[in-house]
């Protein structure tokens, strides 16, 4: 039959049914049934009153954050019928039903502080969320807190706006690792020395950053202050000390050392560098470690099998089982953060480009997250789970939904690698 | 002449001659190798010429069988050969009777078989509502409904909060066209703003290109036609 509209839908069922009791009299009634999915609209209109910058400020960072959240789509600012001076703070919910909205974000700025209130269209005038700051931070940090309140009201997760983002720098010479908001805005170098310095991991708490640096001329692996600063070497193994990735707690790095020759992975405590624990024994290459949320298992990249591939193991060691069979080269694994699902993210090499995928461990579902966009790689989760950050080589770090719905953004433009995705900012 | 002279002359002579002919000989060899092989000189041309070979054919393989050789009919090649016996006529098959009565087919029947009505019937076949698909009052899965279903494009967000069923209703016109549309049970939550949309997408479908109600389902166009929004649970 052609009736496939109805599948492309997702309607899943339609039974018909007489009136009855149940049902109105005179009608007929039919069940519709719906999947929710897809991405829920939103408008952020600028205030019309107030300080005109400001007020732009604040509706250009709310709908980037909107934007990127992945899972909100901002209805285009072209469309909407309302008249914003006449509603002030409040809206006409008809107004916005008519363009597509199902929540609204208002605000208002006084000399003292911004309200804010959010805007179910569904439940008329009355707004659902509303929330007053003194205008004592800058008022792009303010809107970051607002939109992860708004964030929470919808997924009860906290949300990722404010966060920082580092990568290594590639110059003339030498690497830098820098960090930045995840929007882009305000980078600065963490590392200030002439030398190599790449691969670098937030601590759980944010305030500090572990990378490798060629400043003693080998690869060991320092921790300093995620603002910059002078940093401290971990772990100064003979050969390589790379690819550190903090353990949920804090307490610990996993991280490949080739101190016997053969790269393997080991985990170190985060303190004073001392080995806790050699996690992989094998005549291969084993490099990339990356820890899983609840710290039990470590996922890594070994060429044991033939091409390099992903690898999972228990964090105290032990038998490893490979856990990407697509293609022929796959890098670069990190570990969703996102409760009570075991999704990693990785680089893999389909033809002769660079791209990323998901892999959900529970149901096998792999999801691209680029295609055709340049050579990507690197891939770093959000706090949430709901945005991948990775490097497209030569272009600089973007930021893609991580359910692989809609486009990747630009956040930082430059030659960039080593993407690290820092905690969620606290409210 | 004496015949010491006779030899001194033959001696003169032969000598003469020996130099007349080895001298050119000399002359001509030294210049051979003052010049280079002219042949090394000279560009090489490969030509061959093209002729049509015969055709060579591979051995085949006999994709027929021999014909089988022909005897003479009507002759005997065995002299001693009697001819066989004539064998009375033999009664010809009569093609089988067809039988008249219908099979008894109940000892096939399976006893959880239900294809018989039991009892009255509820609703008479060719009722006002599609019943020519079968015996329910409206039948399941009627192409026209379906479509309008699909018109409707109802898909909530991922996110959209709310737990309610919203019942939106329409009016249709015989010509397919929507004239009127009600909400029947409102949630006030986002499921019923996507409600409202699909709704709103299905007027819009409707009057931008209206397909007329089928003639089964004409009692419809006297009522309110009423959606029940549900989500499917994952």
């Amino acid at each position: 039959m052609a009736m496939l509209p109805l599948q492309r839908l997702h309607q899943v069922a339609l039974v018909l049914l007489l009136a009855s009791a149940a049902h109105a009299d005179d009608a007929v009634g039919i069940d519709v049934t719906g999947t929710k999915k897809g991405l829920y609209p939103i408008a952020v209109p600028t205030a019309p009153d107030g300080d005109a910058a400001v007020d732009r400020e604040l509706a250009q960072v709310a709908s980037f954050d909107m934007s990127v959240a992945g899972v909100f789509k901002v209805v285009d600012p072209q469309s909407f019928l309302a008249d914003l001076k006449t509603e002030g703070l409040n809206i006409e919910p008809q107004k916005w039903k008519d363009v597509g909205a199902y929540g609204v974000m208002k605000y208002q700025v006084t000399a003292s502080s911004i309200e804010f209130r959010l805007y179910e269209v569904s439940k008329d005038t009355t707004p659902v969320l509303t929330k007053t700051y003194a205008r004592k931070d800058a008022t792009r940090l303010i809107a970051h807190k607002w939109c992860n309140e708004v964030v929470k009201y919808y997924t009860n997760e906290p949300g990722f706006f404010g966060s920082k983002i580092a990568f290594t720098v590639k110059g003339k010479g030498s690497s830098q690792i820098y960090a930045m908001d995840f929007d882009g805005a305000g980078a600065y170098a963490v590392s200030h020395n002439e030398s190599t310095n790449i691969l670098p991991s937030f601590s759980p708490s944010g305030g500090q950053i572990a990378y490798t640096s060629f400043m003693r001329d080998n690869p060991d692996l320092y921790v300093g202050p995620a603002g910059g600063g002078r940093p401290k070497k971990i772990s100064g193994q003979r050969g390589m000390n790379t690819g550190a990735a903090w353990s949920p707690d804090g307490s610990k790095l996993a991280l490949t050392l080739s101190k016997d020759g053969n790269p393997e992975i080991y985990v170190i405590n985060a303190s004073d560098g001392s080995i806790v624990t050699r996690v992989t024994n094998d005549k291969s290459i084993d490099t990339s470690p990356a820890w899983s949320p609840d710290g039990s298992q470590i996922a890594f990249v070994s060429d044991r099998n033939g091409g390099p591939q992903i690898f999972v193991v228990s964090a105290n060691g032990g038998a490893a089982r490979q856990i990407s069979f697509n293609g022929s080269y796959n890098t670069t694994p990190t570990w969703s953060p996102a409760k009570g699902k075991h999704i990693i993210a990785y680089t893999t090499r389909d033809g002769g480009t660079y791209d990323i995928v998901t892999l959900d461990l529970d149901t096998k579902a792999m999801t691209r997250i680029t295609q055709n966009e340049g050579q990507n790689e690197e891939p770093a989760f959000s706090p949430n789970g709901r945005a991948i950050a990775f490097a497209r080589a030569g272009q600089g770090v973007f930021i893609a939904p991580s359910s692989g719905v809609g486009k990747a953004v630009k956040v930082w433009s430059g030659s960039a690698t080593g993407v690290d995705w820092g905690p969620a900012p606290a409210q | 002449m004496r015949d010491g002279e006779m030899h001194v002359t033959a001696l003169l002579g032969t000598a003469a001659l020996a130099a007349a002919l080895m001298v050119p000989m000399v002359v001509l060899s030294s210049a051979k190798t003052v010049d280079a092989n002219p042949i090394d000189k000279m560009q090489m041309i490969e030509a061959s010429l093209a002729m049509k070979a015969e055709k060579v054919k591979q051995p085949q393989k006999e994709t027929h069988a021999p014909p089988p050789p022909v005897k003479d009919e009507g002759v005997s090649h065995d002299a001693d050969k009697k001819p066989p016996e004539k064998k009375p006529d033999e009664p010809k098959e009569k093609p089988p009777k067809q039988d008249d009565k219908t099979p008894d087919l109940s000892k096939f029947k399976h006893p959880t078989d239900d294809d018989t009505p039991s009892g009255p019937q509820k609703t008479p076949i060719g009722q006002f509502d599609g019943s020519e698909f079968g015996n329910a009052p409206v039948s399941k899965g009627d192409p026209y409904l379906q479509k309008l279903v699909a018109d409707m494009r109802y898909s909530p967000p991922e996110i959209a909060k709310g737990n309610g069923v919203p019942v939106g209703c329409i009016h249709l016109q015989p010509d397919g066209k929507i004239v009127d549309t009600k909400f029947q049970t409102k949630t006030d939550d986002d499921l019923q703003t996507a409600a409202e949309a699909a709704l709103r997408d299905l007027v819009k479908a409707r009057t931008e290109n209206p397909v007329e109600v089928p003639t089964h389902l004409l009692s419809l166009t006297t009522q309110w036609l009423c959606f029940h929004f549900n989500v499917s649970i994952k």
